[in-house]
């Protein structure tokens, strides 16, 4: 439930699994999560699993983008769904590098 | 300012009433203890007992206890140990007491060391606990005061400084906002530009209340202020994001869409970073285009990757613009249902167009079944016909008699260099006129004919740019990079000249506009006599249209407009 990550690749990966809901409600553990990360770590965010995401989640990525640097950051999630819906309406397909998945 | 209260590290102060030999016998049972001892040898009544206390806790011999043991149960606050004989405790025992109610315990005589000390080492920490939660319960209570108190500033700051009234004195435009807390992050306004341009502003900044609100201000001081000064919809917006992407802290951005609509040139444009579609309708309210979000919001990308390029439309006859925040159409029912796009347009079309927003507002309660909503709902209508209408009235309202009244002035700027580059030319006359007492609608107009003709004589004239740029897809942005590039090269010798003199002519009192620079000139007499259509890349339609006569002197240099 909530946030999960692990890290593989040495720990130069990054994996952060999000559950349910992404919201500001896992504002203080995903911010946590990326001061204790590692600088020069690229990052693989799952959202396959979240059914729902808002505006304040947004800016967690963009902070989480902002500490990758250069490095590459990669969203997973499902579509269609909600979560594809918010990532297409706010154009961050630009900003990360998206993978859309097929339902199971 | 919320002053962090230091934590009580005050001793634990203790009362022991009890004969002198006893007493220094318990004294030294409790030297160990870190807490203040306080001796008293004299009896001390139930009264008496009440009014101790700034003592924590207190330990008494019960044959100094002045008291009937019958009677109205003793006050005080502070929990007691009794120290007394067998038969004394059996009394106690055997009828409540009016001493009861603050026995924290009885340890009979004579009293063992280390009873004593356990019983006071626990009283001693419960003390200290109970103490910390009562500073902690201020400190809450100071915390909640002082976060209602900065909600009402920041209710009256969203109040009194976002929601302008001037939005609500646009005919034409109607708009709802609702917030889901105290404040919102919500906002739409709308404002005329110098040259009669409507443009509307509708925003949604990320998070709800204080922190939401507190990211829109930059947004409100920099679209009021340049489109007061009759800057395009691409530069505004450019500046929007410009100022929140070094202001803002990185998780934060403004999902915002921008419109303008121009009466006089018949476009509409719009741009859209992250909010739902704004949808154009017709007459009967159904959809015949959406402009979904085509950029990123603002805030988020530096000025270099930014995109302000907006789609344009011609200015329908009929019909008008909607648009809401995405907490209209996401806002769930008890089933866990969105509102939706669906049921949105279904009701666009149903309602009557004069109640349309308090409608839909309606739907949406109806639907939700609640008495608030989840997120906060912002929506606006602009109605085209009622825009033209009331600029048609304004026009005919504004008597001609009222020119009569100004009398005679002449007024000219010379610019040279990087003076031209900094200038904002049609601002500044708009300014000037205003305050010589022309009526709005001509200052409009005389706005709108000076940009045309300082834009044409600086972009074409000393920037050699050509408007055929604009024409090609991705012009427009190209046009500007190379505009700002050129804007920088200019020298000491580039010149423009501006002159606008008012006086009678021809029996009627007129304003002859001139704008005269260095640079190339034109062919103008080949390029007024071509079709209607092709005038229109510089504005000369335009112009045309505005003013009673359009003349060019000085090989196409100098250029001479009346307005009547």
């Amino acid at each position: 439930m909530g946030i999960t990550s692990r890290t593989e690749n040495q720990g130069r990966t990054i994996f952060i699994n999000v559950t349910e809901r992404f919201d500001f409600n896992q504002h203080a553990v995903f911010r946590k999560l990326l001061n204790d990360a590692k600088d020069g770590c690229e990052f693989v965010v799952d959202l396959t699993a979240a059914e729902y995401m808002d505006s304040s989640a947004l800016g967690l990525l963009l902070l989480l983008r902002k500490k990758a640097g250069n490095n590459r950051v990669e969203l997973r999630y499902v579509k269609p769904s909600a979560i594809e819906k918010v990532v297409s309406a706010s154009n961050f397909s630009r900003l990360f590098d998206c993978k859309a998945v097929s339902p199971l | 300012m919320l002053a962090q209260a230091a934590a009580d590290t005050s001793p634990v102060q203790v009362l022991l009433v009890a004969e002198p030999s006893l007493a220094s016998e318990l004294a030294d049972m409790l030297a160990s203890f870190d807490f203040r001892l306080t001796l008293r040898h004299e009896p001390i009544s139930l009264q008496q007992l009440a009014d101790q206390s700034h003592f924590d806790l207190a330990i008494i011999d019960l044959s100094l206890v002045v008291a009937s043991l019958s009677g109205p149960a003793c006050d005080a606050q502070l929990p007691v140990i009794l120290l007394g004989t067998e038969a004394e405790q059996q009394s106690l025992q055997d009828r409540f007491t009016t001493l009861e109610p603050v026995i924290e315990d009885f340890l009979l005589k004579p009293v063992q060391a280390l009873s004593l000390r356990l019983k006071i080492r626990a009283l001693i920490k419960e003390v200290r606990l109970s103490r910390q939660l009562e500073q902690q319960n201020t400190r809450l209570l100071e915390h909640m005061a002082n976060t209602r108190a900065e909600a009402e500033m920041a209710s009256y700051l969203f109040y009194n400084n976002l929601m302008d009234q001037v939005s609500d004195s646009i005919r034409g435009y109607n708009r709802f906002l609702k917030s889901s807390s105290d404040f919102c992050g919500d906002l739409t306004l709308a404002r005329y530009s110098p040259s009669g341009s409507i443009f509307i502003m509708h925003v949604d900044a990320t998070g709800h209340g204080l922190s939401a609100t507190v990211t829109l201000m930059p947004v409100v001081d920099t679209f009021h202020s340049m489109v007061a000064r009759g800057y395009a919809l691409p530069m505004i917006v450019r500046e929007m994001n410009r100022k929140l992407s070094y202001k803002l802290p990185p998780d934060r951005f403004v999902a915002a869409s921008l419109v303008e609509v121009d009466l006089l040139h018949e476009q509409v444009s719009i741009w859209n970073g992250g909010m739902p579609p704004v949808l154009l309708l017709n007459a009967q309210g159904q959809k015949l285009a959406a402009f979904p979000s085509r950029h990123m919001a603002l805030g988020i990308l530096d000025n270099a990757s930014f995109d302000s390029g907006v789609e344009r439309i011609e200015l329908p006859a009929g019909g008008g613009l909607f648009s809401c925040s995405d907490g209209f159409i996401d806002q769930s029912n008890a089933a866990g249902q969105a509102y939706g796009a669906e049921r949105l347009l279904h009701q666009l079309a149903t309602v009557p167009r004069d109640s349309l927003m308090s409608s839909l507002v309606a739907s949406l309660k109806e639907f939700s079944g609640l008495p608030a909503f989840d997120d906060d709902v912002s929506l606006y209508y602009l109605y085209f016909p009622e825009l033209r209408l009331f600029l048609d009235q304004q026009h005919s309202l504004e008597s001609s008699r009222r020119l009569h009244e100004i009398h005679p002035f002449n007024w000219s700027m010379n610019l040279f260099g990087q003076q031209i580059a900094r200038q904002e030319v049609a601002s500044t006359c708009n300014d000037l006129l205003q305050g010589l007492g022309f009526p709005q609608s001509f200052c409009q107009r005389a706005f709108t004919v000076i940009s045309e003709l300082s834009n044409n004589a600086i972009d074409h004239g000393l920037l050699g740019l050509s408007s055929g740029l604009k024409t090609v897809s991705d012009g427009f942005a190209e046009y500007y990079v190379q505009r700002d590039m050129r804007l920088q090269t200019l020298a000491e010798k580039d010149h423009l000249r501006i002159q606008l003199d008012w006086r009678v002519r021809d029996g009627a009192p007129a304003l002859c506009i001139e704008v005269q620079h260095s640079g190339e000139g034109f062919d103008a007499e080949a390029v007024l006599a071509k079709p209607r259509e092709e005038l229109s890349g510089r504005g000369l339609l335009l112009i045309r249209r505005l003013s009673s006569s359009l003349a060019f002197a000085d090989a196409g240099r100098l250029a001479q407009a009346i307005l009547e």
